[in-house]
Protein backbone atom coordinates (compact mmCIF):
# COMPACT_ATOMS: atom_id res chain seq x y z
CA UNK A 1 0.00 0.00 0.00
CA UNK A 2 1.80 3.14 -0.68
CA UNK A 3 1.20 6.18 1.15
CA UNK A 4 -1.26 7.99 -0.86
CA UNK A 5 -3.67 5.18 -0.28
CA UNK A 6 -3.29 5.55 3.33
CA UNK A 7 -4.50 9.47 3.33
CA UNK A 8 -8.64 9.25 3.26
CA UNK A 9 -8.17 13.65 1.92
CA UNK A 10 -5.39 14.96 1.09
CA UNK A 11 -5.25 18.82 0.71
CA UNK A 12 -2.40 20.10 -1.62
CA UNK A 13 -1.57 24.25 -2.43
CA UNK A 14 -5.21 25.08 -1.01
CA UNK A 15 -5.99 28.93 -1.48
CA UNK A 16 -9.25 30.37 -0.67
CA UNK A 17 -10.53 33.92 0.04
CA UNK A 18 -13.77 35.44 0.43
CA UNK A 19 -14.42 38.72 -1.19
CA UNK A 20 -10.88 39.84 -0.85
CA UNK A 21 -10.56 38.44 2.51
CA UNK A 22 -7.68 35.34 2.00
CA UNK A 23 -8.95 32.77 4.13
CA UNK A 24 -6.21 29.93 2.97
CA UNK A 25 -2.81 30.62 1.55
CA UNK A 26 -1.16 27.42 0.30
CA UNK A 27 -2.57 24.92 2.98
CA UNK A 28 -1.64 21.57 2.52
CA UNK A 29 -3.08 18.78 5.00
CA UNK A 30 -3.45 15.24 4.94
CA UNK A 31 -6.14 13.18 6.64
CA UNK A 32 -4.95 9.35 7.47
CA UNK A 33 -7.21 6.62 6.60
CA UNK A 34 -8.98 5.02 9.92
CA UNK A 35 -8.06 7.80 12.50
CA UNK A 36 -9.49 10.96 14.06
CA UNK A 37 -7.88 14.56 12.87
CA UNK A 38 -8.48 17.65 14.76
CA UNK A 39 -8.31 20.34 12.93
CA UNK A 40 -8.08 23.85 15.81
CA UNK A 41 -7.90 26.97 15.60
CA UNK A 42 -9.06 30.24 16.57
CA UNK A 43 -12.58 31.68 16.28
CA UNK A 44 -12.76 33.42 12.30
CA UNK A 45 -9.48 31.02 11.00
CA UNK A 46 -11.74 28.96 8.14
CA UNK A 47 -12.52 25.40 9.93
CA UNK A 48 -15.33 25.17 8.73
CA UNK A 49 -14.66 26.54 5.48
CA UNK A 50 -11.94 23.62 5.50
CA UNK A 51 -14.69 21.58 5.94
CA UNK A 52 -17.17 22.75 3.18
CA UNK A 53 -14.41 23.06 0.57
CA UNK A 54 -13.29 19.41 1.42
CA UNK A 55 -16.89 18.45 1.11
CA UNK A 56 -17.40 20.26 -2.21
CA UNK A 57 -20.08 22.86 -0.90
CA UNK A 58 -17.02 26.01 -1.76
CA UNK A 59 -14.68 25.59 -4.50
CA UNK A 60 -10.98 26.73 -3.56
CA UNK A 61 -9.35 29.51 -5.51
CA UNK A 62 -6.23 26.75 -6.78
CA UNK A 63 -4.86 23.49 -5.30
CA UNK A 64 -6.43 20.01 -4.88
CA UNK A 65 -8.88 18.29 -2.60
CA UNK A 66 -8.60 14.67 -2.77
CA UNK A 67 -11.10 12.67 -1.39
CA UNK A 68 -10.76 8.84 -0.94
CA UNK A 69 -8.25 9.61 -4.56
CA UNK A 70 -10.89 11.75 -6.34
CA UNK A 71 -10.46 15.22 -7.07
CA UNK A 72 -13.75 16.13 -5.80
CA UNK A 73 -13.70 19.52 -7.61
CA UNK A 74 -13.61 18.39 -10.70
CA UNK A 75 -16.61 16.12 -10.84
CA UNK A 76 -20.07 17.11 -12.17
CA UNK A 77 -23.06 16.93 -9.49
CA UNK A 78 -24.21 13.11 -9.86
CA UNK A 79 -20.84 11.98 -9.46
CA UNK A 80 -20.19 14.49 -6.68
CA UNK A 81 -23.69 13.65 -4.66
CA UNK A 82 -22.11 9.78 -5.05
CA UNK A 83 -18.96 10.77 -3.26
CA UNK A 84 -20.83 12.28 -0.97
CA UNK A 85 -23.00 9.27 0.01
CA UNK A 86 -19.31 7.99 1.44
CA UNK A 87 -18.94 11.15 3.79
CA UNK A 88 -21.04 12.32 7.18
CA UNK A 89 -21.26 15.40 7.97
CA UNK A 90 -22.45 17.09 11.39
CA UNK A 91 -23.50 20.58 11.34
CA UNK A 92 -22.42 23.17 14.31
CA UNK A 93 -26.24 24.04 14.31
CA UNK A 94 -27.31 19.98 13.75
CA UNK A 95 -29.12 20.95 10.31
CA UNK A 96 -32.37 18.87 11.77
CA UNK A 97 -34.87 18.77 9.70
CA UNK A 98 -37.18 21.14 12.07
CA UNK A 99 -41.02 19.92 10.56
CA UNK A 100 -40.43 16.43 10.94
CA UNK A 101 -39.97 14.00 13.91
CA UNK A 102 -36.84 12.36 15.25
CA UNK A 103 -37.35 9.12 13.48
CA UNK A 104 -37.89 10.42 9.98
CA UNK A 105 -34.76 12.96 10.33
CA UNK A 106 -32.86 10.11 10.36
CA UNK A 107 -34.45 8.07 8.14
CA UNK A 108 -34.39 11.00 5.40
CA UNK A 109 -31.10 9.31 3.27
CA UNK A 110 -32.58 6.30 3.29
CA UNK A 111 -35.52 6.96 2.56
CA UNK A 112 -33.95 9.39 -0.83
CA UNK A 113 -31.13 6.99 -1.50
CA UNK A 114 -32.98 3.36 -1.25
CA UNK A 115 -36.14 1.48 -1.76
CA UNK A 116 -35.72 -0.21 1.75
CA UNK A 117 -38.99 -1.63 2.68
CA UNK A 118 -40.30 -0.26 5.94
CA UNK A 119 -40.09 -2.14 8.68
CA UNK A 120 -36.47 -3.09 7.45
CA UNK A 121 -36.31 0.83 7.36
CA UNK A 122 -37.43 1.29 10.84
CA UNK A 123 -34.74 -1.18 12.04
CA UNK A 124 -31.99 0.61 10.85
CA UNK A 125 -33.14 3.79 11.83
CA UNK A 126 -34.32 2.45 15.48
CA UNK A 127 -30.37 0.54 15.69
CA UNK A 128 -28.98 3.90 14.52
CA UNK A 129 -30.64 5.80 17.40
CA UNK A 130 -29.84 2.97 20.11
CA UNK A 131 -26.00 3.45 19.48
CA UNK A 132 -27.00 7.54 20.34
CA UNK A 133 -28.70 6.28 23.06
CA UNK A 134 -31.69 8.30 21.75
CA UNK A 135 -34.24 5.67 20.37
CA UNK A 136 -37.20 6.51 23.37
CA UNK A 137 -37.17 10.16 21.62
CA UNK A 138 -37.61 8.91 18.51
CA UNK A 139 -41.27 10.45 18.27
CA UNK A 140 -40.02 13.67 19.20
CA UNK A 141 -39.29 16.90 17.05
CA UNK A 142 -36.08 19.05 16.95
CA UNK A 143 -37.93 21.52 19.03
CA UNK A 144 -38.37 19.57 22.20
CA UNK A 145 -34.75 18.17 22.00
CA UNK A 146 -31.86 19.63 24.18
CA UNK A 147 -28.62 21.09 22.75
CA UNK A 148 -27.08 17.47 22.93
CA UNK A 149 -30.01 15.41 21.95
CA UNK A 150 -29.95 17.17 18.93
CA UNK A 151 -26.64 16.67 17.89
CA UNK A 152 -27.08 13.31 19.03
CA UNK A 153 -30.01 12.84 16.74
CA UNK A 154 -27.78 14.78 13.96
CA UNK A 155 -24.67 12.26 15.06
CA UNK A 156 -27.16 8.93 13.85
CA UNK A 157 -28.43 10.91 10.67
CA UNK A 158 -24.95 11.42 9.45
CA UNK A 159 -23.89 7.88 9.91
CA UNK A 160 -27.18 6.41 8.75
CA UNK A 161 -25.39 6.04 5.21
CA UNK A 162 -22.30 4.00 6.87
CA UNK A 163 -20.21 6.33 5.99
CA UNK A 164 -16.34 6.29 5.13
CA UNK A 165 -15.80 9.61 6.13
CA UNK A 166 -17.36 11.82 9.19
CA UNK A 167 -16.73 15.24 9.78
CA UNK A 168 -17.80 16.92 13.08
CA UNK A 169 -18.11 20.88 13.00
CA UNK A 170 -17.45 22.16 16.60
CA UNK A 171 -19.32 19.46 17.97
CA UNK A 172 -18.63 20.42 21.86
CA UNK A 173 -19.52 24.13 21.18
CA UNK A 174 -21.92 25.15 24.03
CA UNK A 175 -22.45 21.42 25.45
CA UNK A 176 -22.74 20.81 29.30
CA UNK A 177 -19.88 18.82 30.47
CA UNK A 178 -21.94 15.57 30.57
CA UNK A 179 -22.95 15.65 26.87
CA UNK A 180 -19.65 16.74 25.89
CA UNK A 181 -18.60 13.62 27.33
CA UNK A 182 -20.80 11.39 25.58
CA UNK A 183 -20.47 13.13 22.56
CA UNK A 184 -16.58 12.58 22.68
CA UNK A 185 -17.05 8.71 23.84
CA UNK A 186 -19.78 9.02 20.70
CA UNK A 187 -17.04 10.06 18.36
CA UNK A 188 -14.33 7.65 19.78
CA UNK A 189 -16.03 4.53 19.84
CA UNK A 190 -17.71 5.06 16.32
CA UNK A 191 -14.74 5.61 14.76
CA UNK A 192 -13.05 2.84 16.24
CA UNK A 193 -15.77 0.46 15.62
CA UNK A 194 -17.03 0.91 12.77
CA UNK A 195 -13.16 2.14 11.24
CA UNK A 196 -13.95 5.59 9.87
CA UNK A 197 -11.88 8.38 9.51
CA UNK A 198 -13.07 11.41 11.25
CA UNK A 199 -12.44 15.05 10.88
CA UNK A 200 -12.97 17.19 14.31
CA UNK A 201 -12.95 20.87 13.67
CA UNK A 202 -13.15 22.54 17.35
CA UNK A 203 -11.54 24.79 19.07
CA UNK A 204 -12.08 23.34 22.22
CA UNK A 205 -8.44 22.01 22.78
CA UNK A 206 -8.52 19.44 25.47
CA UNK A 207 -11.84 17.45 24.64
CA UNK A 208 -10.86 17.48 20.64
CA UNK A 209 -7.29 16.50 21.92
CA UNK A 210 -8.15 13.61 24.13
CA UNK A 211 -9.64 11.86 21.01
CA UNK A 212 -7.22 13.22 18.13
CA UNK A 213 -4.39 11.00 16.98
CA UNK A 214 -3.38 14.08 14.48
CA UNK A 215 -3.65 17.66 15.32
CA UNK A 216 -3.27 20.98 12.53
CA UNK A 217 -3.60 24.09 14.41
CA UNK A 218 -4.67 26.90 11.55
CA UNK A 219 -4.21 30.54 12.33
CA UNK A 220 -3.57 32.85 9.92
CA UNK A 221 -4.36 31.67 6.75
CA UNK A 222 -2.24 28.78 7.28
CA UNK A 223 -1.11 25.72 9.00
CA UNK A 224 0.70 26.90 12.24
CA UNK A 225 1.13 23.85 14.11
CA UNK A 226 0.88 19.69 13.15
CA UNK A 227 1.42 16.48 14.87
CA UNK A 228 0.44 14.22 17.71
CA UNK A 229 -1.66 15.95 20.74
CA UNK A 230 1.67 15.34 22.93
CA UNK A 231 3.92 17.39 20.24
CA UNK A 232 0.89 19.82 20.04
CA UNK A 233 1.29 20.43 23.41
CA UNK A 234 5.21 20.74 23.61
CA UNK A 235 5.22 23.30 20.86
CA UNK A 236 7.26 26.19 20.88
CA UNK A 237 5.61 27.71 17.76
CA UNK A 238 4.01 31.15 19.43
CA UNK A 239 1.26 30.68 17.48
CA UNK A 240 0.02 27.02 18.47
CA UNK A 241 1.29 28.10 22.12
CA UNK A 242 -0.90 30.98 22.59
CA UNK A 243 -4.06 29.10 21.21
CA UNK A 244 -3.08 25.60 22.98
CA UNK A 245 -2.38 27.49 26.61
CA UNK A 246 -4.98 30.23 25.76
CA UNK A 247 -3.05 32.84 26.35
CA UNK A 248 -4.81 36.15 26.16
CA UNK A 249 -2.26 37.60 24.20
CA UNK A 250 0.34 37.17 21.84
CA UNK A 251 0.71 36.29 17.97
CA UNK A 252 -3.25 36.54 18.30
CA UNK A 253 -3.52 40.06 19.75
CA UNK A 254 -5.90 41.12 22.14
CA UNK A 255 -6.71 44.58 21.18
CA UNK A 256 -8.21 44.84 17.80
CA UNK A 257 -6.15 47.20 15.64
CA UNK A 258 -6.81 50.70 15.91
CA UNK A 259 -5.45 54.50 16.49
CA UNK A 260 -3.57 55.45 19.02
CA UNK A 261 -5.40 55.23 22.29
CA UNK A 262 -4.69 58.74 23.60
CA UNK A 263 -5.10 60.29 20.22
CA UNK A 264 -8.83 58.56 20.07
CA UNK A 265 -8.98 59.60 23.34
CA UNK A 266 -7.88 63.31 22.58
CA UNK A 267 -5.13 63.39 25.16
CA UNK B 1 -22.29 64.50 -10.83
CA UNK B 2 -19.85 61.75 -12.06
CA UNK B 3 -20.16 60.59 -8.71
CA UNK B 4 -23.92 59.78 -9.20
CA UNK B 5 -23.34 59.06 -12.63
CA UNK B 6 -21.30 56.16 -11.25
CA UNK B 7 -23.33 55.04 -8.34
CA UNK B 8 -26.33 54.69 -10.95
CA UNK B 9 -23.84 52.75 -13.49
CA UNK B 10 -23.01 50.65 -10.24
CA UNK B 11 -26.67 49.89 -9.23
CA UNK B 12 -27.35 48.87 -12.31
CA UNK B 13 -24.41 46.50 -12.49
CA UNK B 14 -25.71 44.71 -9.16
CA UNK B 15 -29.36 44.67 -10.87
CA UNK B 16 -27.95 42.98 -13.57
CA UNK B 17 -26.07 40.37 -11.75
CA UNK B 18 -28.50 39.85 -9.81
CA UNK B 19 -31.18 39.16 -12.41
CA UNK B 20 -28.40 36.97 -14.06
CA UNK B 21 -27.97 34.68 -10.84
CA UNK B 22 -31.71 34.66 -10.41
CA UNK B 23 -32.38 33.25 -14.12
CA UNK B 24 -29.72 30.71 -13.85
CA UNK B 25 -31.53 29.87 -10.45
CA UNK B 26 -34.78 29.64 -12.06
CA UNK B 27 -33.20 27.60 -15.06
CA UNK B 28 -31.26 24.86 -12.50
CA UNK B 29 -34.73 24.59 -10.86
CA UNK B 30 -36.87 24.01 -14.14
CA UNK B 31 -34.54 22.02 -15.51
CA UNK B 32 -34.46 19.21 -12.95
CA UNK B 33 -36.35 16.07 -14.51
CA UNK B 34 -37.76 14.57 -11.33
CA UNK B 35 -38.87 10.60 -11.69
CA UNK B 36 -42.93 12.01 -10.93
CA UNK B 37 -43.72 9.47 -8.90
CA UNK B 38 -41.34 10.70 -6.21
CA UNK B 39 -41.99 14.47 -7.07
CA UNK B 40 -45.62 13.55 -6.66
CA UNK B 41 -45.92 13.79 -2.72
CA UNK B 42 -43.63 16.41 -2.57
CA UNK B 43 -45.63 18.82 -4.46
CA UNK B 44 -49.16 17.67 -2.67
CA UNK B 45 -47.68 18.43 0.34
CA UNK B 46 -46.55 21.93 -1.25
CA UNK B 47 -49.93 22.47 -2.92
CA UNK B 48 -51.73 22.21 0.53
CA UNK B 49 -49.42 24.72 1.97
CA UNK B 50 -49.30 26.98 -0.42
CA UNK B 51 -52.32 26.78 -2.45
CA UNK B 52 -55.07 25.26 0.21
CA UNK B 53 -53.61 27.60 3.33
CA UNK B 54 -53.91 30.43 1.05
CA UNK B 55 -57.74 29.77 0.38
CA UNK B 56 -59.62 31.18 3.67
CA UNK B 57 -57.71 35.27 2.97
CA UNK B 58 -58.77 34.62 -0.59
CA UNK B 59 -62.07 33.34 -0.16
CA UNK B 60 -62.53 36.53 2.29
CA UNK B 61 -61.41 39.36 0.45
CA UNK B 62 -62.88 37.91 -2.83
CA UNK B 63 -66.32 38.22 -1.20
CA UNK B 64 -65.87 41.66 0.52
CA UNK B 65 -64.49 42.96 -2.57
CA UNK B 66 -67.50 41.93 -4.60
CA UNK B 67 -69.60 43.37 -2.10
CA UNK B 68 -67.64 46.43 -2.16
CA UNK B 69 -67.65 46.91 -5.72
CA UNK B 70 -71.19 45.68 -5.95
CA UNK B 71 -72.21 48.59 -3.43
CA UNK B 72 -70.39 51.72 -5.10
CA UNK B 73 -71.59 50.59 -8.60
CA UNK B 74 -74.99 50.40 -7.97
CA UNK B 75 -74.49 53.94 -6.41
CA UNK B 76 -73.03 55.36 -9.84
CA UNK B 77 -75.09 53.25 -11.82
CA UNK B 78 -78.25 54.48 -9.93
CA UNK B 79 -77.42 58.07 -11.25
CA UNK B 80 -78.00 57.08 -14.53
CA UNK B 81 -81.05 54.35 -14.08
CA UNK B 82 -78.23 51.73 -15.33
CA UNK B 83 -78.55 49.60 -11.89
CA UNK B 84 -79.26 46.74 -14.34
CA UNK B 85 -75.66 47.09 -15.87
CA UNK B 86 -74.47 45.95 -11.54
CA UNK B 87 -73.54 41.94 -13.08
CA UNK B 88 -71.58 43.24 -16.47
CA UNK B 89 -69.75 46.26 -14.05
CA UNK B 90 -68.32 43.93 -11.21
CA UNK B 91 -67.55 40.55 -13.87
CA UNK B 92 -65.34 42.64 -16.08
CA UNK B 93 -63.59 44.52 -13.18
CA UNK B 94 -63.06 41.36 -11.38
CA UNK B 95 -62.09 38.40 -14.21
CA UNK B 96 -59.83 41.59 -16.16
CA UNK B 97 -58.09 43.20 -13.67
CA UNK B 98 -59.20 43.01 -9.68
CA UNK B 99 -59.41 38.97 -9.10
CA UNK B 100 -56.26 38.12 -11.02
CA UNK B 101 -53.99 41.36 -9.47
CA UNK B 102 -55.27 41.36 -5.86
CA UNK B 103 -55.01 37.32 -5.54
CA UNK B 104 -51.63 37.79 -6.71
CA UNK B 105 -50.70 40.70 -3.87
CA UNK B 106 -52.58 38.70 -1.83
CA UNK B 107 -50.47 35.55 -2.60
CA UNK B 108 -47.45 37.23 -2.11
CA UNK B 109 -48.14 38.69 1.27
CA UNK B 110 -49.23 35.16 2.55
CA UNK B 111 -47.47 32.49 0.71
CA UNK B 112 -44.84 34.06 -1.24
CA UNK B 113 -43.58 35.94 2.84
CA UNK B 114 -44.11 32.27 4.26
CA UNK B 115 -41.83 30.67 1.42
CA UNK B 116 -39.33 33.16 1.63
CA UNK B 117 -38.80 32.81 5.50
CA UNK B 118 -39.31 29.48 5.87
CA UNK B 119 -36.44 28.67 3.02
CA UNK B 120 -34.36 31.42 4.89
CA UNK B 121 -34.80 29.71 8.19
CA UNK B 122 -33.45 25.95 6.60
CA UNK B 123 -30.88 27.62 5.14
CA UNK B 124 -30.03 29.80 8.50
CA UNK B 125 -30.31 26.67 10.77
CA UNK B 126 -28.32 24.50 8.31
CA UNK B 127 -30.87 22.25 7.07
CA UNK B 128 -30.21 23.13 3.01
CA UNK B 129 -26.31 22.44 3.75
CA UNK B 130 -26.97 18.99 5.39
CA UNK B 131 -29.77 18.09 2.93
CA UNK B 132 -25.99 18.78 0.30
CA UNK B 133 -24.26 16.41 2.31
CA UNK B 134 -26.30 13.84 2.11
CA UNK B 135 -26.37 13.91 -1.77
CA UNK B 136 -30.01 15.07 -1.88
CA UNK B 137 -30.26 17.65 -4.30
CA UNK B 138 -32.30 20.94 -2.30
CA UNK B 139 -32.90 22.45 -5.63
CA UNK B 140 -34.89 19.29 -6.46
CA UNK B 141 -36.68 18.20 -2.99
CA UNK B 142 -37.22 21.92 -1.48
CA UNK B 143 -37.33 24.42 -4.16
CA UNK B 144 -38.60 22.46 -7.43
CA UNK B 145 -42.14 21.45 -5.36
CA UNK B 146 -43.16 25.00 -4.05
CA UNK B 147 -42.06 26.26 -7.53
CA UNK B 148 -44.34 24.39 -8.67
CA UNK B 149 -47.12 24.50 -6.30
CA UNK B 150 -47.32 28.41 -6.50
CA UNK B 151 -47.70 28.12 -10.13
CA UNK B 152 -50.27 25.59 -10.29
CA UNK B 153 -51.80 27.25 -6.70
CA UNK B 154 -52.25 31.05 -7.94
CA UNK B 155 -54.55 30.22 -11.20
CA UNK B 156 -56.72 28.35 -8.85
CA UNK B 157 -56.78 30.80 -6.19
CA UNK B 158 -58.05 33.56 -8.93
CA UNK B 159 -60.85 31.60 -10.48
CA UNK B 160 -62.00 30.98 -6.67
CA UNK B 161 -61.38 34.66 -5.78
CA UNK B 162 -63.91 35.72 -9.42
CA UNK B 163 -66.28 33.55 -8.31
CA UNK B 164 -66.49 34.62 -4.69
CA UNK B 165 -66.49 38.21 -5.85
CA UNK B 166 -69.21 37.90 -8.13
CA UNK B 167 -71.45 35.55 -5.58
CA UNK B 168 -70.81 38.99 -2.88
CA UNK B 169 -71.70 41.52 -5.56
CA UNK B 170 -74.75 39.04 -6.15
CA UNK B 171 -75.73 39.06 -2.23
CA UNK B 172 -75.45 43.08 -2.33
CA UNK B 173 -77.05 43.83 -5.62
CA UNK B 174 -79.50 41.59 -5.77
CA UNK B 175 -80.64 40.45 -2.43
CA UNK B 176 -79.98 43.82 -0.89
CA UNK B 177 -80.28 46.60 -2.91
CA UNK B 178 -82.89 44.90 -5.33
CA UNK B 179 -81.29 44.56 -8.58
CA UNK B 180 -83.31 42.28 -10.69
CA UNK B 181 -81.57 38.87 -10.47
CA UNK B 182 -82.49 37.76 -14.15
CA UNK B 183 -80.95 41.16 -15.40
CA UNK B 184 -78.17 41.35 -13.15
CA UNK B 185 -77.11 37.26 -14.66
CA UNK B 186 -78.44 37.49 -18.13
CA UNK B 187 -76.45 40.90 -18.88
CA UNK B 188 -73.31 39.45 -17.15
CA UNK B 189 -73.62 36.34 -19.42
CA UNK B 190 -74.12 39.01 -22.65
CA UNK B 191 -71.07 41.18 -21.47
CA UNK B 192 -68.29 39.13 -20.64
CA UNK B 193 -66.43 37.12 -23.38
CA UNK B 194 -65.02 33.51 -22.22
CA UNK B 195 -62.01 34.25 -24.29
CA UNK B 196 -61.28 38.11 -23.38
CA UNK B 197 -61.93 38.34 -19.95
CA UNK B 198 -61.85 35.07 -18.26
CA UNK B 199 -59.12 33.02 -20.06
CA UNK B 200 -56.53 36.39 -19.92
CA UNK B 201 -57.21 36.78 -16.39
CA UNK B 202 -56.02 33.24 -16.02
CA UNK B 203 -53.48 33.90 -18.18
CA UNK B 204 -52.15 36.79 -16.24
CA UNK B 205 -52.89 35.11 -12.86
CA UNK B 206 -50.09 31.71 -13.99
CA UNK B 207 -47.49 34.30 -15.13
CA UNK B 208 -48.02 36.21 -11.78
CA UNK B 209 -48.00 32.52 -9.74
CA UNK B 210 -45.07 32.17 -11.74
CA UNK B 211 -43.07 35.10 -10.96
CA UNK B 212 -44.13 35.82 -7.55
CA UNK B 213 -43.03 32.12 -6.47
CA UNK B 214 -39.56 32.97 -8.73
CA UNK B 215 -39.28 35.80 -6.43
CA UNK B 216 -40.02 34.14 -2.72
CA UNK B 217 -37.96 31.18 -3.79
CA UNK B 218 -35.06 33.19 -4.57
CA UNK B 219 -34.96 35.37 -1.87
CA UNK B 220 -35.18 32.67 0.60
CA UNK B 221 -32.27 30.98 -0.74
CA UNK B 222 -29.90 33.62 -1.13
CA UNK B 223 -31.05 35.32 2.21
CA UNK B 224 -28.57 35.92 4.43
CA UNK B 225 -28.25 33.25 6.97
CA UNK B 226 -28.83 35.83 9.91
CA UNK B 227 -32.21 37.06 11.76
CA UNK B 228 -32.02 39.73 9.89
CA UNK B 229 -31.23 38.46 6.92
CA UNK B 230 -34.54 36.66 6.82
CA UNK B 231 -36.44 39.51 7.63
CA UNK B 232 -35.34 41.41 5.21
CA UNK B 233 -35.60 38.57 2.27
CA UNK B 234 -39.26 38.51 3.53
CA UNK B 235 -39.80 41.99 3.35
CA UNK B 236 -38.19 42.11 -0.42
CA UNK B 237 -39.95 39.82 -1.66
CA UNK B 238 -43.58 41.38 -0.48
CA UNK B 239 -42.37 44.87 -2.19
CA UNK B 240 -40.58 42.95 -5.46
CA UNK B 241 -43.90 40.62 -5.94
CA UNK B 242 -46.37 43.39 -5.49
CA UNK B 243 -43.95 45.61 -8.16
CA UNK B 244 -43.67 42.95 -10.07
CA UNK B 245 -47.27 41.89 -10.04
CA UNK B 246 -48.40 45.68 -11.23
CA UNK B 247 -46.07 46.21 -13.68
CA UNK B 248 -46.57 42.99 -15.46
CA UNK B 249 -50.33 43.50 -15.55
CA UNK B 250 -50.01 46.85 -17.33
CA UNK B 251 -48.10 45.08 -19.69
CA UNK B 252 -49.93 42.08 -19.76
CA UNK B 253 -53.19 44.59 -20.30
CA UNK B 254 -51.68 46.16 -22.97
CA UNK B 255 -50.59 43.13 -25.12
CA UNK B 256 -54.02 41.31 -24.36
CA UNK B 257 -56.08 44.70 -25.51
CA UNK B 258 -53.66 44.93 -28.88
CA UNK B 259 -52.19 48.20 -27.67
CA UNK B 260 -48.18 46.79 -28.44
Amino acid sequence: MNAKQDNFVEISHLCFQRNERVIFDDVNITIPRGKITAIMGPSGSGKTTLLQLIGAQLKPLSGKVLVNSVDIHSLNRKALYKVRRDIGMLFQKGGLFTNINVFENVAFALREHTKLPEDMLRDLVLMQLEAVGLRGACDLMPSELSGGMARRVALARAMILNPKLMMYDEPFTGQDPITMGVLIQLIKRLNDILGLTSIIVSHDVAEAASIADEVYIIAHNKIVGQGTPKQIFADQNPWVKQFVHGLPDGMIPFHYPAINYEEDLGL
Amino acid sequence: MIGRIQQLGSLGLIFCHRLGISGLFLLRVILRRPKLSRFFPFLIEQLYTIGVLSLLIVVISGLFIGMVLALQGYNILDKFGATHELGNLVALSVTRELGPVITALLFAGRAGSALTAEIGLMQTTEQISSMEMMAVDPLWRIISPRLWAGFISLPILTVIFMLIAVFGSYLVGVDWLGVDAGQFWSNMQAAVDFHIDIINGVIKSIVFGFVVTWIAVYQGYFTTPTARGIGRATTKTVVYASLAVLGLDFVLTAIMLGGW
